[in-house]
């Protein structure tokens, strides 16, 4: 815990004010938008609990980082950032798609839900494929940074597409 | 003698702009790949476009004494710190506190000067008139001018302004010069207007930490602040006016260089390691066939292409990056291509929320956050302009090649 009492007692109030501020405005306004062109509220709930499996995961995983790692410090932060944009890249391919097909006769929840887990899937390949890649010539902070990314937004999205078949129906 | 005739000769204008269109973009997307090839700089002497590395990154922890013991002192000390330092771009900041003493590390790719001045000085300023005992013509004290004992101080200080505003002005001798223009509280306005007139045609002062910037008031009606700083000096001279009054002095007591270990590559290795990523990424796709061939090369040629609009315009702009953000830079390019390219339906949902995230982050983010959160706004826009002239070039490249 060692790591968490240290952020704690070593993070400013501007600090825990700036990151509150994005984190927050962030899901609200991704939820806003989800609810804006889908007027299903299973969405915004599918969201929510796709950002609380991402920050489970990351809180987990500098856990474990602390025992690889001598010094853990504003860097490994930047895991947030790149987490974020993956899931809300993946989560907006879901919402472009219901709002183009919504219309259409043929459209279907069921169908919706297949098509997000085929593409979650393909995002999960280009994002291990890209990561993998660019690993090779990285080592240090940078390499666990990719690390932590990459296992978070895969878990994360994957994860989503199975619940996804829980929560959403017709 | 017999008449050379003609055939009329019928231009299809449409064929003709289509095909100069064409010719053009091929022209500029070809020198897009050339310029953000690594190297291809050294092939001309015309223009200078050398990607613009960062400077090695430097650790350091100082140490300040606080004056108070007051927790909400030592707090507020704090965030001003830390807010000058981000606001300066310093990209990590820790700030730990033990009874009255601060230590604080940063790890930056800024000047070690300008970081040293944001944390060395308090910058406590508050405006003092002239002592009328003491004599600021003296020859043998040329230097009476800049101590504030020979000042008294008034009922105006940090509190009592909303900002310095930083403008150039002309001066009496008809050169322009960076002056700080105090803007105040309305609460305060009416007393320091009429405090300016009181001492129309004289001089006042700024106390900064004890030293006296002289200030003379030809003009009741705004009171500027001359400084003689210009460039990144008049950035750092700004935060320190600007991000918030400390509200106790400190003195400065020590300071450590720390080791710091750099990320021992070179450009030339990344960018074509970037480059053969992209090519293996759509191999793969090709010989798994998740996608349709003609998918898999618009999305292969769409994520070069962004690839290279990104590494150009950072050579052209001569932007500083730092390697280890070049490198999220690209993964970043190369996924969010991908996903505009084979995500039709969402492309704007996806566009638009990412450049919206972008602005968020570089808005209220932190050290690294805020500088990826400015790349990721940038980025989005590159991102959708290849996407979208990617597409209509192939479009029109495979019309000519069908006929």
């Amino acid at each position: 815990m060692n790591i968490f009492i240290n952020i704690y007692e070593n993070w400013t109030t501007y600090e825990w004010v700036l990151l509150g501020g994005i984190l927050i405005s962030t899901f609200l306004l991704t939820n806003l938008v989800t609810y804006f062109f889908t007027r299903n509220w299973n969405l915004n709930k599918l969201l929510s609990i796709t950002y609380g499996i991402s920050s489970i995961i990351y809180i987990l995983l500098i856990f474990i980082l602390q025992f690889l790692v001598d010094n853990i410090g504003h860097i490994f932060i930047i895991p947030v950032f790149l987490i974020f944009l993956l899931v809300i890249t993946n989560w907006f391919s879901l919402i472009g798609y219901y709002n183009a097909k919504y219309n259409s006769k043929s459209f279907s929840l069921i169908k919706l839900i297949t098509e997000f887990q085929k593409d979650s899937i393909r995002n999960i390949i280009i994002l291990t494929i890209a990561i993998l890649s660019v690993s090779i010539f990285l080592r240090g902070d940078l390499l666990f940074i990719f690390i932590i990314t990459y296992l978070d937004t895969a878990i994360s999205i994957y994860l989503t597409g199975i619940l996804a078949n829980k929560l959403i129906h017709d | 003698m017999k008449k050379i005739r003609f055939k009329k000769l019928t231009i299809n204008w449409t064929n003709f702009f289509n095909y100069i269109f064409l010719v053009s973009l091929s022209s500029v997307i070809l020198l897009t790949f050339l310029i953000a090839l690594p190297l291809t700089e050294k092939l001309t002497d015309i223009a200078a476009f050398d990607l613009n590395i960062a400077d090695t990154i430097w650790e350091k922890e100082y140490i300040l004494n606080i004056e108070s013991e007051d927790s909400k002192d030592i707090q507020k000390t704090k965030n001003i710190l830390f807010k000058r330092l981000n606001d300066y771009g310093v990209e990590e900041v820790s700030i730990s506190e033990k009874s009255n003493q601060l230590k604080i590390t940063v790890k930056t790719t800024k000047g070690e000067t300008y970081v040293d001045e944001l944390i060395k000085n308090p910058y406590i300023y508050k405006i003092v008139s002239r002592k009328e005992d003491v004599d600021f013509e003296d020859t043998e004290n040329p230097y009476a001018i800049y101590f504030a004992d020979n000042y008294n101080e008034t009922e105006f200080d940090s509190t009592s302004f909303r900002n310095i505003y930083i403008t150039k002005l002309t001066t009496s001798s008809g050169d322009k010069s960076y002056f700080g223009i105090a803007k105040t509280w309305p609460s305060t306005t009416k007393d320091f207007k009429t405090f300016l007139q009181e001492n129309e045609s004289q001089y006042l002062g700024v106390d900064i930490d004890g030293f006296v910037t002289p200030v003379y008031i030809s003009d009741p009606s705004v009171f500027a602040i001359p400084l003689t700083s210009d460039g990144e000096s008049l950035d750092i001279v700004k935060i320190l006016y600007n991000d918030g009054s400390i509200p106790t002095s400190y003195e400065f007591a020590d300071e450590n260089l720390l080791e710091t270990l750099n990320l021992d590559i070179n450009y030339v290795e990344v960018t074509v390691a970037l480059f053969i990523s992209i090519i293996l990424i759509y191999l793969y796709l090709y010989f798994m066939k998740k996608y349709s061939t003609d998918m898999v090369f618009r999305s292969l040629f769409t994520t070069l292409f962004s690839l290279a609009i990104l590494l150009s315009s950072l050579k052209i702009s001569s932007i500083p990056i730092q390697l280890s953000i070049l490198i999220i830079d690209a993964v970043i390019t190369i996924i969010l291509t991908n996903s505009l390219q084979q995500n039709q339906e969402s492309r704007n949902i996806i566009t638009i929320s990412s450049f919206f995230i972008g602005i968020l982050f570089s808005i209220l983010g932190v050290g690294y956050l805020r500088i990826l959160g400015n790349q990721l706004v940038v980025i989005s826009i590159i991102s959708f302009l290849s996407v979208t002239i990617g597409n209509l070039y192939i479009n029109k490249v495979s019309i000519y090649f069908k006929k």
